[in-house]
């Protein structure tokens, strides 16, 4: 059968002027039809939004009326605000916090749920990902009552324990506490998953091997599994680090920030700018900070740890 | 396999050429900003008074029929008004109720009743764009600072001027654009503020009734100390992660305000300002306060419970404690009103803490339907009084003296007239308080320094300068 498409066309002689990469676009016009409505869709829905948001960034505009052109002072303002230093602060405190624990965490317990002698293992691994899409709103309210100030179910456990109650939403460092508990609640069960399909990659030949050859289960753990699990670490974090980076939920639903900005990360900043106070040039100017933070930190993490797999 | 007999095969041309034609007619119906055909019957008893505070989340994209009215008006006056109106909101809202009552007056007019979600951003879009912008908005005092500042309000400042005298002056002076010397909204709900307080719980501490000329210094502070020790029940709600709304409150009362009533200022650190921290200072060392997240289940069940003996609340909590509360247990029926504790120099026992008004905006092409809507809903007797029992406080003072309002009961407060407390409070309202468009932004800074001030990590006058520096520089983005 004739390739869709690929027949000169008559139309193609009428236009012995197109440049030669027009003629073959127009040669395979159908292919290119047929691709276009992710193109389309790119177009308007991220690309034109990108372009227009990084205009955005160098105008004051509140959501109507003109646009006052300001140049860098956007930019400007979002790097001088103690709130922005605050939310970078904090973002930065979670990631050195949230990524190592996350991939020891998640690691250690896709090595677990991988064991063949484990019973239920289906169940467990759905348990394991059912918070990953349990509704926010009932996430926010079941972690309100486990660690509320006065009435929280934590306190009443250390009450039982005839420990001091804590001010969970009061000190910031608690409240931080309270943000990675929840954090890794929610996102283990992602990369838990990644980690365990990384896993089951691994043949089992090599277990066997390192097993006739008298290494035990520490030994193999340490120098088969790890260096073979590598390159799934390493996407790991860097997608735990970009989800860190762009953490909102988390602080959105349960501290709002607070107290005192102690739990305010960059994007709930952006938020706050955006959209509750209508600084949409700043907002911009902030989302746009916020990229080039995240692709400066993956870059360099990417070629850390690439060096560490070599 | 063979294609069946008679089976119609389009060549390639006829078949994109029907995905195209297809492709094009789901785009432009997408794009198409027609109102659903049929909407939605929607449920309206539950009174959810609209306010700042996290209100449950029932909003949905879809549009209400317009229910029967409350107000028997069977051969009411009818109007030749002709034309559409629209509005944005929540799904429970009194102007769901009072257009039912309009409609049987217009009944050539159209209402065109929107809910959909996060519709104060989509709002500020249509703004953007100028199109499609709903004829009428309810919005909170602050939110129509900025707008009216950035000229995209409907002017009403001639169609209020003649009737001004007839609502409650502090709700009044939150419509008046000082700088422009114009009115852009109609007065609606007055989120005024009382003691609520709960007899039998101060009863059960060994404790007396308050009494009408209660103090906050030294009586709300002994009572508060001693319902802590006797009772291990709070005297007034706090989280201790930091609350902006006592400091409010006291500020208002001293007739200070966080701005001058032109936004040009920054006020919040005066006399008055420090003033008003130094008595939540001693309010918070009364160690009294309700430590939890507001409106969380811990929240409900400390009230429930009778944990919560008294605070400082506005009135359109009324109907969220109704929602929560259902039984004498839980203390239907049990709870009491009065006026704030009297403060040394304070001008006023009561304050605002939410409370929205009804707007339009210049590019509404209906403004005398607009009006007449307006005028319905919000000041006249009839309106008043189906928004006034769905749970609001209508700041028309007609309506506030009448029999209609002050008879008001709920299974809150049993046979107690509460609403007369209210009538009493809406005339001393002090106009002097301002919420002008910084007060948004100023409200997250109190909240987030005011804790340091009252740990004693910072002098209360240090503190409230820091304090105002921030809403200073905040507030420099709102002058134009």
């Amino acid at each position: 059968m004739a390739r869709v498409g690929s027949r000169p066309t008559p139309t193609m002689a009428t236009r012995p002027l197109l440049p030669p990469i027009w003629r073959e676009i127009w040669r395979h016009r159908l292919e290119y039809l047929f691709v276009s409505p992710f193109f389309v869709i790119f177009g308007i829905f991220h690309l034109y939004p990108l372009l227009w948001a990084f205009y955005l960034s160098f105008q004051r505009w509140s959501g109507f009326g003109p646009m006052v052109f300001v140049g860098l002072d956007d930019y400007r303002a979002v790097f001088t605000e103690a709130q922005v230093q605050q939310a970078l602060l904090n973002t930065l405190i979670f990631a050195v916090v949230l990524v190592p624990t996350g991939i020891l965490l998640s690691l250690t317990f896709a090595v677990l749920l991988n064991r063949r002698d484990l019973r239920g293992r289906g169940v467990l691994r759905t348990i394991y990902f059912l918070p990953f899409i349990t509704s926010a709103v009932i996430v926010a309210f079941v972690f309100q009552m486990l660690f509320d100030n006065s009435y929280g179910w934590i306190n009443d456990l250390l009450k039982a324990l005839n420990l001091t109650p804590l001010k969970w939403f009061s000190v910031g460092a608690l409240a931080k506490v309270v943000i990675v508990v929840l954090a890794h609640w929610r996102g283990l069960g992602y990369s838990t998953l990644i980690m365990l399909g990384g896993l089951q990659g691994i043949a089992p030949d090599v277990y066997e091997a390192a097993a006739i050859d008298g290494a035990g289960r520490w030994r193999i753990f340490w120098d088969v599994t790890v260096p073979l699990m590598r390159p799934v670490m390493l996407f790991v974090t860097v997608i735990g680090t970009i989800g860190v980076l762009n953490m909102f939920n988390e602080p959105f639903i349960l501290t709002q920030g607070g107290p005192g900005n102690a739990t305010l990360t960059l994007t709930l900043r952006l938020y706050q700018l955006a959209f509750q106070t209508t600084r949409y040039g700043d907002g911009a100017a902030l989302g746009f900070l916020i990229g080039v933070l995240i692709v400066a930190i993956t870059m360099t993490q990417m070629r850390l740890l690439r060096s560490w797999r070599q | 396999m063979s294609k069946p007999q008679g089976f119609y095969t389009p060549s390639r041309r006829q078949f994109l050429v029907a995905g195209i034609s297809l492709g094009t007619t789901m785009l432009a119906s997408a794009c198409s900003s027609e109102a659903p055909a049929s909407p939605p019957p929607a449920a309206t008893s539950a009174p959810v008074a609209s306010t700042p505070a996290p209100a449950p989340a029932k909003a949905s994209s879809q549009s209400t029929a317009v229910p029967a009215a409350p107000v028997a008006q069977a051969n009411a006056s009818q109007s030749s008004l002709k034309g559409t109106l629209s509005w944005w909101g929540p799904v429970h809202h009194p102007l769901v109720d009072t257009a039912a009552g309009f409609q049987k007056h217009n009944p050539d007019v159209k209402l065109d009743w929107q809910h959909p979600t996060d519709w104060k951003t989509k709002f500020k879009a249509t703004l953007a764009s100028g199109t499609n912008v709903p004829d009428l908005m309810w919005m909170e005092a602050f939110e129509i600072q900025d707008l009216g500042s950035k000229d995209v309000l409907l002017d009403l400042t001639e169609r209020i001027k003649p009737i001004k005298d007839q609502f409650s002056p502090g709700k009044l002076a939150e419509t008046f654009l000082v700088k422009k010397q114009q009115y852009v909204a109609m007065p609606g709900d007055t989120g005024l503020v009382g003691l609520w307080y709960r007899p039998d719980v101060l009863a059960k501490a060994g404790l007396k009734d308050f009494t009408p000329d209660l103090a906050f210094d030294p009586d709300f502070l002994n009572y508060a100390g001693e319902i802590h020790q006797k009772a291990g029940a709070s005297a007034f709600f706090f989280p201790s992660a930091g609350y902006a709304q006592p400091f409010e409150i006291f500020l208002a009362q001293l007739g200070g305000s966080i701005t001058s009533s032109d936004g040009s200022q920054v006020t919040v650190d005066d006399d008055k300002g420090v003033a008003a921290m130094n008595l939540v200072k001693s309010l918070w060392q009364t160690k009294a306060n309700l430590d939890t997240t507001f409106q969380s289940p811990d929240y409900w069940g400390a009230i429930k419970a009778g944990k919560l003996a008294s605070d400082f609340m506005p009135a359109w909590m009324r109907g969220f404690i109704e929602t929560e509360v259902k039984t004498a247990a839980d203390g239907a029926g049990q709870w009491r009103l009065m006026p704030l504790p009297t403060l040394k120099n304070g001008e006023s026992r009561t304050a605002q803490i939410g409370g929205a008004s009804l707007i339009s905006t210049k590019f509404t092409k209906v403004p005398d339907l607009v009006w007449s809507f307006m005028q319905y809903s919000l000041g006249s007797m009839e309106g008043c009084t189906i928004a006034g029992n769905w749970g609001i406080i209508p700041a028309y003072l007609p309506y506030l003296g009448s029999s209609a309002f002050t008879d008001i009961k709920s299974p809150l407060f049993g046979d107690f007239q509460f609403a007369k407390v209210w009538a009493q409070l809406a005339k001393e309202l002090s106009p002097k308080y301002a919420r002008t468009a910084v007060f948004g932004e100023a409200d997250t800074e109190i909240t987030n320094d005011i804790m340091p001030i009252l740990q004693g990590k910072t002098t209360v006058v240090e503190g409230m300068h820091t304090m105002a520096d921030k809403i200073r520089q905040a507030n420099q983005r709102y002058q134009s």
